[in-house]
């Protein structure tokens, strides 16, 4: 059983996680925002947390920072539907605090999510 | 001895005894008679004169003519006897006749005279009458004796003679020129009315000394062809003074001098002076002397170059064109006219020649190349014409030497053709220049664009992706719930491919919102090429595309985003193939620019070309020639927003049906940059 959370605003962009991860042994949790995502975060350990880096309140970045903190085994994929801005800034960023990020891009491609969701459960086993 | 061959003197004589006997006839003597008939008979007998004899009475009347009367005039005696003599005569001659007689009869003398006898017939004949008149005793006039004789034969002689005379008088007279007849000592003998009208201040002539009538000296002339030829016996010829009153010197004469000879002894009796005048010759020969060397100056020193030409040759040249072609002028004498002209003028030289000589122009003015002695052109003009010369056609003409004057012209005319060429090269700067000015303005102007184009669409892929990401998988989701060739499957097909469209539009439109954060390495282009080509070969290959490759070796390395790069050349390579429904051929070609600065790629394909006025709408987003399922129209604009931030160029080339060239250029990474760089 992995748990995932997946933290975006916008509520539609969950079922292409649902949908993807439908065929999984993956148990699925969703967040409308950092807020929201750090209090699940606290009661629940998540192996793998997708997280919109574009939100309004507490974005992207600052969220993982505290996810990272409070769930450091936690595995980060931030994904955004603006694809190329400042990503890899933002890698270098998060990398030089000590973490560890990965990225998607919205849409999703088909079977884009599971096979990140795969590899990332393989590597930590 | 017959009586025509007796003179006058001889006949008076006789007469003379014959009017004795019969006026004094002797008594006849016995013993003495027969000796007296004799003598009677000898001297009585008219008849056996052949003159004619007539006697006339104091009256004028015949009283007895002889045979040989007879015989002249045609009458017998009887006729005559008794009738004037007068009428024997024309009427013109009988005053003379009596006239003749009175004289006779007053001064007791003979007569003789020519008269003109009428004979019988009417005819007259010439004839010399020598008669007497016969006194009886007192000293009375008894009677006339005349002896007639023809002298027709004497008067044909004598006109002849004197027609001979005249007209040999006449020649003489009429020769204009003068001739004067000079004897052994110089004395005059004889001239002609021209030498009396010359020295009529001397006339005489005859008689005097030649130097004396002539020249007014007292002795002969130093100069003097009759001297030499009495001298000589040999005709002599010299230019002598002509000499008027007190020795004033009026002109010039040939004089010729003949000997002239005695035709009966042979013997050298003076000399024939022919003299004529030469004053005017003269002159005219000294005013053409003076015309001549009048005109030899100018042509010596004048400076265009002047020429006679005969039978092809030379035949007069002045020092100027003997200069001009690097002659002396007595060389040039003789020389072959077209020896002298260059090769390639000889026929328009020779034609030229043709025209004048045949009279087909009577000028000719042209242009032509001679040949100087060393063998160099020399430009000539020539007014050239045509003229008589010692009695034959000859070109005459004028030559300048135009070798400066043409090199001058041509020096000009390069001057203006440069200029011409640098106008034009001007021109074509400006042009060029205006159109890269109007270039960079469509650059600047797409730029904006395209910097407007990224900050909406960062806002736009932020904002449309999130829903799209969720919308995706539900209707797909909702579509496998249907089955096959149900509406409702068919309809979510149809959103699903919307939805599709929707994520491609954002997605490419979210290229521009990607500026400097995309990570860049190191790339050798042709790789970046061979890779694109490696998945996109098949779909060219399908549609009969052959791909031509120019790789330029080597090329230094770019700095860039494959991924990115890989997206313009698919965004290219499908443009192509698009434009080439039937198939064709696609040219990369790749190289280093001139200045070394740049790696240029070029897509040369021959497909249906771009029409002028999509050319500037081409790189515009949504711009497209395609339908809706095939493109968003955003390809070529993110190729070029890519190449943009690459710090690159991208431009197009193309007609309409004659394909189309797309020229990429990126910066090149200079050689001692080592470091790989991640911006």
């Amino acid at each position: 059983m992995t748990r995932v959370l997946v933290v975006d605003d916008v509520e539609i962009v969950f079922s292409a996680f649902t949908e993807d991860l439908a065929f999984g042994d993956f148990q699925i949790d969703t967040a409308l925002s950092g807020d929201s995502a750090l209090e699940k975060a606290k009661s629940t350990i998540y192996d793998i947390i997708f997280i919109d880096l574009f939100m309004p309140g507490m974005d992207g970045i600052q969220t993982c920072k505290a996810l990272h903190e409070i769930s450091p085994e936690s595995k980060l994929v931030a994904f955004t539907g603006n694809i190329y801005t400042g990503l890899i800034n933002k890698e270098i960023e998060f990398k030089r605090s000590g973490g560890e990020i990965h990225f998607l891009y919205k849409p999703f491609l088909k079977g884009e999510i599971r096979k990140i969701a795969q590899h990332l459960m393989q590597r930590s086993n | 001895m017959n009586d025509k061959h007796k003179t006058k003197h001889q006949l008076i004589k006789e007469l003379a005894r014959l009017r004795r006997q019969i006026t004094k006839p002797g008594k006849p003597v016995a013993g003495k008679e027969q000796k007296n008939r004799d003598l009677n008979r000898s001297f009585l007998n008219p008849d056996d004169i052949s003159d004619s004899l007539i006697i006339i009475d104091d009256k004028k009347r015949v009283t007895a003519v002889n045979r040989g009367f007879s015989r002249l005039w045609g009458y017998s005696s009887k006729e005559v006897t008794g009738k004037s003599f007068l009428k024997l005569f024309p009427r013109r001659e009988r005053k003379k006749h009596l006239l003749e007689m009175t004289t006779a009869v007053s001064a007791k003398k003979p007569f003789y005279f020519e008269t003109v006898s009428l004979t019988k017939k009417g005819v007259e004949i010439p004839v010399s009458v020598t008669g007497s008149a016969i006194f009886g005793k007192q000293g009375k006039l008894e009677r006339f004796i005349a002896l007639f004789r023809d002298i027709t034969l004497q008067k044909n002689t004598e006109k002849n003679l004197i027609e001979s005379k005249n007209f040999l008088k006449s020649i003489f007279e009429s020769i204009p020129d003068g001739i004067s007849i000079l004897n052994g000592k110089m004395e005059i003998k004889g001239v002609n009315t021209a030498m009396e009208k010359w020295y009529s201040h001397s006339m005489p002539l005859v008689g005097k000394k030649c130097y004396q009538a002539y020249h007014g000296r007292t002795k002969s002339c130093d100069i003097c062809p009759s001297r030499q030829t009495l001298r000589t016996g040999k005709p002599a010829y010299e230019v002598v003074p002509k000499t008027g009153k007190q020795k004033k010197l009026l002109g010039w004469q040939d004089l010729y001098s003949f000997p002239w000879y005695d035709s009966k002894t042979g013997k050298l009796n003076g000399v024939i002076e022919y003299v004529r005048d030469i004053t005017e010759r003269k002159k005219m020969e000294e005013a053409l002397q003076a015309s001549e060397e009048k005109f030899k100056a100018l042509s010596e020193q004048s400076i265009t170059g002047i020429y006679l030409i005969q039978d092809g040759k030379f035949a007069y040249v002045n020092p100027r064109l003997a200069e001009i072609l690097g002659f002396q002028q007595e060389e040039m004498i003789g020389l072959s006219v077209l020896d002298l002209v260059a090769e390639t003028d000889r026929e328009i030289v020779r034609e030229n020649f043709r025209k004048r000589l045949s009279g087909e122009v009577p000028s000719i003015h042209y242009t032509f190349r001679a040949l100087n002695k060393n063998g160099s052109e020399v430009e000539m003009e020539v007014h050239g014409s045509s003229m008589m010369y010692q009695g034959r056609l000859a070109i005459i003409g004028t030559l300048l030497d135009i070798t400066e004057r043409k090199r001058a012209e041509n020096d000009l005319k390069e001057a203006k053709e440069k200029i011409e060429q640098w106008s034009r090269e001007l021109e074509e700067r400006v042009n060029k220049k205006t159109a890269e000015l109007e270039k960079s303005r469509e650059q600047l102007i797409m730029s904006e664009k395209l910097a407007a184009m990224g900050r909406l669409s960062a806002g736009l892929a932020h904002e449309l992706n999130s829903p799209l990401a969720g919308l995706l998988p539900l209707i797909e989701k909702y579509k496998n719930r249907e089955k096959e060739g149900t509406n409702e499957f068919r309809e979510m097909t149809l959103m699903l491919k919307a939805c599709e469209h929707m994520a491609m539009i954002v997605r490419d439109f979210s290229a521009f919102s990607r500026r400097s954060a995309v990570e860049r390495t190191r790339l050798n282009i042709n790789d970046v090429i061979e890779s694109t080509l490696s998945f996109t070969v098949d779909s060219l290959e399908k549609k009969e595309i052959k791909i031509i490759r120019q790789y330029g070796e080597p090329l230094p390395d770019i700095l860039g985003n494959k991924t990115e790069l890989q997206q313009v050349l698919i965004n290219l390579l499908a443009n192509a193939r698009d434009a080439m429904p039937n198939g064709g051929q696609i040219i990369i070609k790749t190289s280093l620019s001139g200045d070394k600065k740049n790696v240029v790629m070029e897509f040369i394909d021959t497909g249906t070309g771009i029409e002028s006025e999509n050319l500037s709408k081409i790189l515009d987003p949504f711009f497209t020639t395609k339908g809706i399922a095939e493109g968003t129209g955003l390809g070529l604009t993110v190729s070029y927003g890519i190449i943009k931030n690459h710090e690159g160029h991208i431009s197009i080339e193309s007609k309409p049906g004659k394909g189309a060239r797309f020229i990429i250029s990126l910066p090149a990474i200079k050689y001692h940059e080592r470091k790989d760089t991640n911006n």
